[in-house]
């Protein structure tokens, strides 16, 4: 086993050997979060390919100020957002100012939903939901971080997050599969 | 709130620890772009190189000397015919007789190669003409998507309130956008006719690989009969090849409509197997390897068409580099026979050819 400090001095020389490590180590993980921003599956792997360019060709910028996990996750996400960027605007055009829709009073039963039923549900929210649902809960962003991310006010932040627990508690309500 | 905090947690722990293997392919996109510190982009000493820089520097000289007598013209919108110039004699004419432009010869011999370059010598006239055109187009898309979205606001708040109460200004906007469904109006209230009032949609068609599940949903409707049988709003399926599901969706008013949804089943997990390589130490497909997730006792043999061994290994991060007993390989095609056992424990044998490009 080849350790993470050795990976990344070797990514950092062009060794192919380090490259492929540090690949098999993160890439089913990386997938794994790349695949909540996208409905399809071709999509998800076009921003982990490009996502992972970045990754080594820029791994010499890496300082070990925090984990390298995290500087990872970072550009993977990212990148997934730059595939939206050209349409955020669009996205969060609609000035949604008060949320007039309540959730309705269920408890969950967190043993039903299989991690397949929530990564289709999360896939199935419109874009905008979709990332901001998962930077906020998933990620951990906070609505600053996300604003600053996506070009959007912290309050839309904060009105988009809502709306799409309230399309997400619908799912989750009406079909337990 | 409580409740929301428990949804947020709800998802945060399903996916803490969430995988999912990416297909080969990607791996091999991946090493064959990124840069290499070692490679050097243009080596100056071969040949090929030689002849490429000088094609392009033909070619630019070219363009140059195309697009210049366009700019003259002004205005005026010519239109452009090509004359063929035999060896490297170059002709340029410009007739001025009803604005019609003739120049920019093609030239053949050669300079072939820069001519080929060229897509084409209005290149001047043209683009910009598309360009704007894009652009007028994707201004007029976002202003339709945006009217749509604002009549549909409208209608789903007096869907909400149940046959609201409509004044001559709202009907109005709600007939205009409904050219072809024709709402009726009456007392008052709004009834669809050919439409059902909460709009019924359905996923889109997809692409899942192979031993995946996927949810299939309707949006909208109070009742549902997929062609599987299932009678709910969502159902999860993982066919095992493509095929098309169907579900009939009916609304409040007991309006159906049909929705047909496709599932592509791809084999992601397969090996990718790429058919050229180019052992020219560029850092960019130098070595002809098999990339594939989860599997075992591989062996490949690779033989040249007249059946002589190049290359056996039983690492399959090993790869071929083109190189027979210490020797370059000429260019061609050789075949290739792959022995492995996959994730099912089955074993697999694929034979096919690659291309040795030098």
């Amino acid at each position: 086993m080849i350790s993470e400090a050795e990976i990344i001095s070797g990514c950092v020389k062009g060794d192919k050997r380090a490259q492929k490590a540090l690949y098999d180590k993160y890439s089913a993980k990386m997938f794994g979060v790349c695949i909540r921003y996208f409905r399809s599956r071709d999509e998800a792997e076009d921003a982990l390919q490009e996502g992972f360019i970045k990754i080594f060709n820029s791994i010499d910028k890496f300082r070990n100020e925090g984990s390298f996990d995290g500087w990872i996750r970072r550009i993977i996400v990212n990148t997934a957002l730059n595939y939206y960027k050209s349409n955020l605007k669009h996205y969060y055009s609609v000035d949604y100012q008060e949320i007039e829709e309540n959730v309705e009073d269920t408890k969950l039963n967190f043993d039903n939903f299989s991690v397949e039923f929530l990564l289709s549900i999360i896939q199935s929210l419109p874009e905008g939901y979709r990332l901001i649902f998962n930077l906020y809960e998933i990620e951990g962003y906070n609505h600053k971080e996300i604003g600053e991310m996506l070009g959007i006010s912290i309050n839309t932040s904060k009105s988009q997050l809502m709306k799409s627990k309230i399309q997400l508690q619908k799912k989750l309500n009406k079909k337990n599969i | 709130m409580e409740q929301r905090n428990e949804m947020g947690d709800l998802f945060r722990e399903a996916f803490k620890d969430f995988e999912r293997k990416p297909s080969p392919k990607v791996w091999y996109n991946i090493e064959n772009t990124i840069k290499s510190p070692y490679y050097q982009k243009f080596n100056f000493s071969k040949p090929m190189n030689i002849i490429i820089g000088s094609a392009i520097i033909v070619s630019i000289l070219v363009i140059l000397y195309l697009v210049q007598p366009n700019k003259q013209q002004g205005n005026t919108q010519p239109q452009i015919k090509n004359i063929e110039v035999e060896g490297n004699k170059k002709q340029n004419k410009i007739t001025n007789e009803e604005n019609t432009v003739v120049s920019s010869p093609k030239i053949i011999n050669k300079s072939q190669k820069a001519a080929n370059i060229i897509p084409n010598n209005d290149l001047k006239t043209n683009i910009p003409k598309v360009n704007i055109t894009i652009r007028q187009n994707i201004k007029d898309l976002i202003a339709q998507a945006d009217n749509d979205q604002i009549i549909y606001e409208n209608q789903k708040k007096q869907n909400s309130a149940n046959t609201a109460t409509l004044t001559k200004t709202n009907a109005a906007i709600i007939n205009k956008s409904n050219n072809d469904n024709q709402n009726i109006i009456k007392n008052n209230t709004i009834i669809s006719k050919n439409n059902p009032v909460t709009e019924i949609s359905f996923s889109p068609d997809q692409t899942i690989c192979k031993g995946d599940k996927i949810k299939l949903s309707v949006n909208g409707g109070v009742s549902y009969l997929w062609s599987t049988g299932e009678k709910t709003q969502y159902i999860l399926v993982n066919p095992t090849s493509s095929i098309d599901y169907s579900v009939i969706a009916t609304d409040e008013n007991g309006i159906r409509k049909t929705g047909l949804i496709s599932v592509t089943v791809s084999n992601c997990n397969a090996p990718y197997i790429p058919n050229a390589f180019s052992p020219n130490y560029d850092g960019q497909s130098d070595i002809f390897k098999v990339y594939a997730n989860d599997i075992s006792k591989f062996e490949i043999v690779i033989v040249s068409r007249s059946g002589q061994v190049v290359y056996t290994s039983k690492n399959i991060n090993d790869g071929w580099d083109g190189n027979m007993k210490g020797k370059q390989a000429p260019e061609g095609v050789y075949l290739y026979t792959i022995k492995y056992t996959n994730e099912l424990n089955k074993e697999q044998i694929t034979t096919g050819h690659v291309t040795l490009i030098r």
